[in-house]
């Protein structure tokens, strides 16, 4: 089920690669930055409920789309607002949570996958570039999602954007 | 630090912060007495710093939480699994750096709104949560120093029961005002029968605070009549409840200080309850 987009290679080592070209996004309404002075705080110009972070420009979502952060003991560290509506929760409750209680990589019959675990420690610590999934969303493994994930920061995490219907 | 001063610190708007306040429980400010927000300034550098390192407001807000010893996700996890020696023990650590009130409404309250929504209100570890928050709660209260003012006040449960999500807030309100040196009775809603007389002996008598929304309106309208000849000038409050009567504000901290206010008021010649109606 897993199709790795590009080799193991660490973000920063391909940042001289044009396909790999960085792109900036709010971690909660995934917009890029507002056109204005870089605040101290890295918190969103735009709805300022979230902090602009990096990740590759192929990986990077836009505004409005659901994606969850997860950092290297795959604990959900930020929810978009397309995220909140996906899986009926909120950021402060999901934050802390362990990812799995969200998603959980599915093949395409609705079997567990357990590789997602891994695919996100690896993106986490920068070892995985780019890689496409199915993942289930919620409990039901029924409802499946096609996800990209990849490194995004700082600091290090993974980043899992659930692909649009 | 005020508003505009915790909102330049941040490099957000006044609106931003009262936002992560409703959505996060934080930054929590105190209020002056003309209910302006005061802000800590320890908490706002902190967060500042969180901010600056972190992948989310939540995971920052979290970070700081833990830093100044009001983690509440121990007492979450504690609570999750049914370890009421642990709750106690978390509580304990929160209380090793921040006076109660501010343990309750910053950590005790919060984690428990996390617990409902996690389990559920007919959930096996909310109603774990819930009766150990009473426990808690009232093992607090009965620590308090003894009722050194008067008026006193009745709260009158109005919660639908035990698993009710307003009702560790109502006890909370009950711990504010003993501590403020408030007599404060709590009675259920549906003990209607003999309160006139019970509160006749139990002196004189400033509010009624109607607490939660889950009581059928008949059922508060029986009690206040039953307990009426001993309601005298006492005002009609109410918390959580969208019944009649002066509405007090959400958080028990800031209700109780609207209810002492309701209780420097009743002076003798004072609209009588029934008019208040």
């Amino acid at each position: 089920m897993l199709r790795p987009l590009a080799g193991p290679t660490a973000l920063g080592a391909a940042a001289s690669d044009a396909s790999s070209a960085q792109a900036t996004f709010c971690g909660y309404c995934g917009a890029p930055p507002a056109d204005e002075l870089p605040r101290v705080s890295r918190i969103c110009g735009r709805c300022e409920m979230g902090l602009l972070l990096h990740a590759d420009a192929r990986l990077a979502p836009g505004a409005g789309d659901a994606f969850v952060v997860v950092d290297e003991r795959l604990l959900v560290r930020a929810l978009s607002r397309g995220a909140e509506d996906l899986l009926g929760t909120s950021e402060p409750v999901a934050v802390h949570r362990p990812v799995s209680e969200l998603v959980g990589g599915v093949t395409a019959d609705g079997a567990p996958d357990a590789p997602l675990g891994r695919l996100l420690a690896e993106a986490a610590a920068g070892e995985l570039v780019l890689a496409e999934t199915l993942v289930r969303v919620g409990a039901d493994p029924h409802r499946r999602r096609r996800v990209l994930l990849g490194p995004c920061g700082p600091p290090p995490a993974a980043l899992l954007v659930f692909a649009a219907v | 630090m005020k508003t505009s001063e915790a909102a330049e610190a941040l490099s957000v708007s006044p609106t931003t912060l009262r936002a992560w306040e409703a959505r996060h429980g934080f930054p929590l400010p105190a209020r002056t007495l003309g209910h302006h927000r005061i802000y800590d300034r320890s908490e706002i550098l902190a967060l500042r710093r969180a901010l600056e390192q972190g992948l989310s407001i939540a995971s920052a807000i979290e970070k700081v939480r833990a830093n100044l010893g009001i983690d509440d996700t121990q007492l979450v996890a504690e609570l999750r699994a049914f370890q009421g020696e642990g709750a106690d023990a978390a509580m304990e650590a929160a209380l090793s750096v921040r006076p109660l009130d501010r343990c309750v409404e910053e950590v005790l309250l919060p984690s428990l709104r996390t617990v409902a929504e996690r389990a559920g209100r007919r959930g096996a570890a909310w109603a774990f949560a819930a009766a150990w928050a009473r426990d808690w709660l009232r093992r607090q209260t009965r620590l308090s120093p003894a009722a050194s003012r008067t008026p006193g006040l009745v709260l009158l449960d109005a919660t639908v029961d035990e698993l009710d999500p307003d009702r560790p807030a109502l006890f909370a309100l009950e711990l504010h005002l003993a501590r403020a040196g408030v007599p404060v009775r709590v009675l259920p809603v549906a003990a209607s029968v003999g309160v006139a007389d019970a509160l006749g002996t139990a002196g004189p008598l400033g509010a009624v605070v109607v607490a939660g929304d889950g009581a059928e309106e008949v059922a508060v309208d029986r009690w206040l009549a039953a307990a009426h000849p001993a309601l005298g000038q006492a005002a009609l409050l109410a918390f959580r409840a969208s019944r009649r009567g002066a509405a007090l504000p959400e958080a028990p901290w800031e209700a109780h200080r609207a209810a002492l206010v309701h209780l420097s008021r009743r002076t003798p010649g004072a609209r009588a309850f029934g008019s208040a109606r």
